[in-house]
């Protein structure tokens, strides 16, 4: 019993210490924050004429100057935040101008030498530096630290986005994509977000992905095109189209249409009846967004897909092309006898009919009143016939 | 007799080791993590997705059941986020007050019939649509009451988006909460299919326009009990759980999920309270019966804030209602993964817990308190002893509420004065007086709820954000 109870008082005293150890460390903390917080205020309204200096004379051609009094460790860190901030959306001279900054400040080389640290926490700081600062020198040491990092933990983001930054080539950028897909997570979305940022024309890159031998590559450009993408790369993408791989072939139909591409406008009437679903539903959005009137009769038959994604779009299209297509949408809710399809022509056409209020323009209100009419000479009248045979 | 006290006295010990050990063991996963997510915090730049056209499109759901208190400011904050592409879907689920009245007149909605819906999950019959083409990101539902998980189910058969986020009308999200799950999501798209949010209690804070715009800690006792142990909840065992990809439970009030696998498992199951849990279990089940790799993780910087219940009798009701979705969750889900290897962390630690820690913990507090009554009748026990076993008990506590002191400190620091401080330990103390055998309580009144089938929502009344 003895022994119980003075087991008890030491898990007491253990207890007890570790509570009491947490607390001291909350209280550092906190009481370390707002000291850092305090000498910050400090260093801003001290430096605030310095920083006004730097803003002032940012894109001009002679050099910035660092401060005149020899900066403390810790006011030298507290520029390197705001110098950095003002990095970030920079580009050109400004860019330039703050770099060599940096550089003469001392602040390059020890963020360098910081990146051998034996603190993970401190490489990855020094890394994020280097990264904005676009240090050329610190590639190799930056791809070496990137390639420590062999599982998907959010930190190998921070690194990865400081070596495409600080990259100088292809290759270079090529070895953070390598990288980056090695791990093969998918993330194709957040490595582009990631090469965006490098210096490096990537577009360069993607193109050379497009004809790759890697299906991981090839997807990567596939979605890296989106936002900008050329005739030639096009031609490219559309090679794909004939692919065995379904994401293949779903994200290139897509990028085609995004870019009004001929040669896939003229191939709607197969893409209209492939087997996968993405692809019928993509091109009958398609239709509309690009105002491909030609193909309402196609998108008449589309409405009754088996598939609610492929319904939905080829009636939002019919919405969206008009008058034409207005007409077509009566005249599946007059006729169809299929529910699914005269149910969504409904919905859109009703979607369409809403009423306009005082601040609906002219030329909108005209098409409504045009609507009213088509859908009371289509859609009313035709049930009123029925009902009248049906009595 | 006094043999049989004894060995239970014996077993109640070990048991009591034993749930501290894996609170400790799950509180240390939580501490490894948290280092990384203080410096991802730091050096990523969320702004940058925000404008971007690879984020992934979300569909926000919001259920609403007499909501009319506070749906309006909710839906404003929803309609502010940063976030490229997004929809807003309140399902109205058949109110009796003005909820549907007030949301038509705010963004003066205009009625439509839709009937085009998909009809992939089970839920009850929709009224209507109401929509603004001003407002083009939201959505009204009006249907008949069916409970939030009917609703949930119409919101998702409704929605556009390949991601949908289940968030409660009493909640406000902060405006770049919804890119931080996305980014969380885009780092392993193929594998990850939920990722749940943190939540911290709103009451206290300055609002205005739907917007925290001061954080201060709850002023009344009870909200501030709650904002202790949502602080334990979800910084020292969901970021610990989600390490070991055993979370299983993302809070109703914010949650992002990915809609082909909800549709997959059948959408969140209807008539019980509880849903929350039962949707990631059901997920973890599916993953795992397919083999397929998955993850469900946590975000604990992307903050959704909601109103703490203030008064016993609503706080009572929310307990007993979530005492009575655990035992049910256990007994339809949780027995069948129990113990099975193929479940993996799930069915040979988390439902093991869950059943033995959670589910069982307050009969075990019961008997343990009226063993200690009889222990001091029968003298088999001297007042240090007792003194000395509720000592070891609090500590244990008390070690894990500053545990998630501490990790608060680290990584989030939503608490800036030092006064906060002490009033979070001033009331982590007081909450093992009383309030903490209050939840006991509620829980079993929960259980026995559940024995007799009941399986309505219970009271819950809302005040405005600003009181």
């Amino acid at each position: 019993m003895k022994s119980h109870v003075l087991f008890a008082k030491y898990y007491i005293l253990f207890a007890g210490t570790i509570i009491v150890t947490a607390y001291l460390i909350i209280l550092a903390v906190r009481l370390n924050n707002l000291r850092t917080h305090k000498r910050r205020d400090i260093f801003l309204s001290r430096y605030a004429p310095y920083l006004l200096y730097i803003k002032l004379f940012l894109g001009h051609q002679e050099d910035l100057l660092p401060p005149q009094h020899k900066l403390t460790k810790q006011d030298l860190l507290f520029l390197q935040q705001e110098l950095a901030a003002l990095m970030l959306n920079m580009k050109g001279r400004c860019f330039e101008q703050l770099q060599a900054l940096l550089r003469q400040l001392g602040l390059v080389q020890m963020n360098q030498q910081q990146l051998a640290s034996l603190f993970p926490h401190v490489r990855l700081k020094s890394a994020y530096y280097l990264g904005i600062m676009r240090v050329q020198e610190a590639v190799p040491q930056l791809l070496s630290l990137l390639r420590q990092y062999r599982t998907n933990q959010p930190m190998i983001f921070v690194v990865a986005r400081a070596a495409a930054r600080a990259t100088q080539n292809k290759e270079q950028l090529h070895t953070v994509v390598q990288h980056m897909l090695s791990l093969n997570k998918k993330n194709y979305q957040i490595i582009l977000d990631i090469i965006t940022d490098a210096q490096v024309n990537y577009q360069e890159l993607l193109v050379d992905y497009l004809t790759s031998d890697n299906q991981e590559l090839v997807k990567l450009a596939l979605i890296g095109l989106w936002e900008q993408a050329n005739p030639q790369m096009l031609a490219n993408a559309a090679k794909l189209i004939g692919s065995e791989e379904k994401e293949l072939r779903i994200k290139a139909v897509k990028l085609l249409f995004r870019y009004n591409n001929t040669f896939i406008v003229g191939k709607i009437p197969q893409l209209l009846q492939d087997q996968e679903w993405e692809i019928r539903s993509a091109t009958a959005k398609a239709i509309g967004q690009l105002g491909l009137r030609q193909f309402i009769e196609s998108l008449k038959v589309a409405i009754t897909d088996k598939n609610w994604w492929v319904r939905y779009n080829s009636a939002k299209s019919l919405g969206q092309l008009g008058e034409p297509g207005f007409i077509a949408l009566c005249q599946v809710l007059a006729t169809s006898s299929d529910p699914y399809s005269t149910d969504i022509a409904l919905d859109t056409i009703n979607e369409l009919l809403n009423p306009p209020d005082e601040t609906t323009p002219l030329k909108q209100l005209m098409l409504h009143h045009e609507y009213k009419y088509i859908y009371e000479q289509l859609v009313t009248n035709q049930n009123n016939n029925r009902l009248q045979v049906t009595a | 007799m006094r043999e049989v006290l004894l060995y239970y006295g014996v077993f109640v010990m070990c048991y009591n080791v034993t749930v501290n050990s894996i609170y400790f063991m799950i509180m240390l996963f939580s501490f490894s993590k948290i280092g990384t997510i203080a410096r991802d915090s730091v050096y990523t730049t969320y702004q940058r997705f925000t404008g971007s056209t690879q984020v992934p499109p979300i569909s926000i759901l919001v259920p609403a059941y007499n909501e009319e208190v506070t749906i309006v400011e909710s839906i404003k904050s929803l309609l502010q986020l940063n976030y490229p592409t997004y929809e807003v879907i309140v399902i109205n689920d058949g109110s009796k007050d003005q909820t549907l009245q007030v949301l038509i007149s705010e963004f003066q909605l205009s009625y439509a019939e839709y009937r085009s819906t998909r009809t992939t999950l089970p839920c009850g019959q929709m009224k209507g649509v109401y929509h603004n083409p001003k407002y083009p990101k939201l959505y009204v539902i009006d249907k008949a009451n069916s409970g939030k998980a009917g609703s949930l189910n119409v919101g998702m058969n409704f929605s556009h988006y390949p991601l949908v986020s289940s968030i409660d009308a009493d909640s406000l999200l902060e405006k770049d909460a919804l890119i931080r799950i996305a980014k969380v999501y885009l780092e392993n798209p193929d594998e990850t299919v939920a990722v749940g949010g943190n939540i911290r209690i709103a009451n206290g804070c300055t609002i205005e326009n739907g917007v925290v715009k001061e954080v201060r800690l709850p002023r009344k006792i009870l909200p501030m009990f709650q904002a202790m142990e949502y602080l334990s909840a979800f910084l020292s065992g969901r970021i610990g759980w989600s390490a070991v990809n055993g979370l299983i439970i993302i809070s109703g009030a914010f949650g992002v999920f990915r809609k082909d696998y909800l549709f997959k498992i059948g959408g969140y199951r209807e008539g019980y309270p509880g849903e929350d849990m039962n949707i990631v279990l059901k997920l973890h089940k599916y993953m795992l019966d397919h083999k397929l790799p998955y993850r469900i993780a946590f975000c604990p910087d992307a903050v959704c804030w909601t109103q703490a219940p203030d008064t016993l009798r609503v706080l009572g009701s929310q307990r007993r209602r979530w005492g009575r979705g655990n035992v049910k969750n256990m007994t339809e889900i949780g027995f069948e993964m129990l113990f099975r290897p193929r479940y993996k962390t799930i069915g040979l630690l988390t439902i093991p817990y869950n059943i033995f820690f959670e589910t069982f913990n307050p009969y075990f507090h019961l008997t343990g308190f009226l063993a200690l009554i009889v222990y001091s009748l029968l003298d088999m026990t001297q007042i240090h002893v007792l003194l000395l076993f509720y000592l070891i008990t609090f500590l244990s506590g008390y070690l894990l509420t500053t545990g998630s002191l501490l990790l608060e400190e680290i990584a989030f620091n939503r608490y800036p004065k030092i006064s906060d401080i002490f009033k979070m330990t001033f009331y982590a103390v007081l909450m093992f007086f009383g309030y903490r055998q209050l939840n006991v309580f509620w829980r079993l009144l929960g259980h026995y709820d559940y024995l007799r089938k009941q399986d309505n929502w219970g009271t819950m009344t809302r005040t405005n954000w600003n009181q």
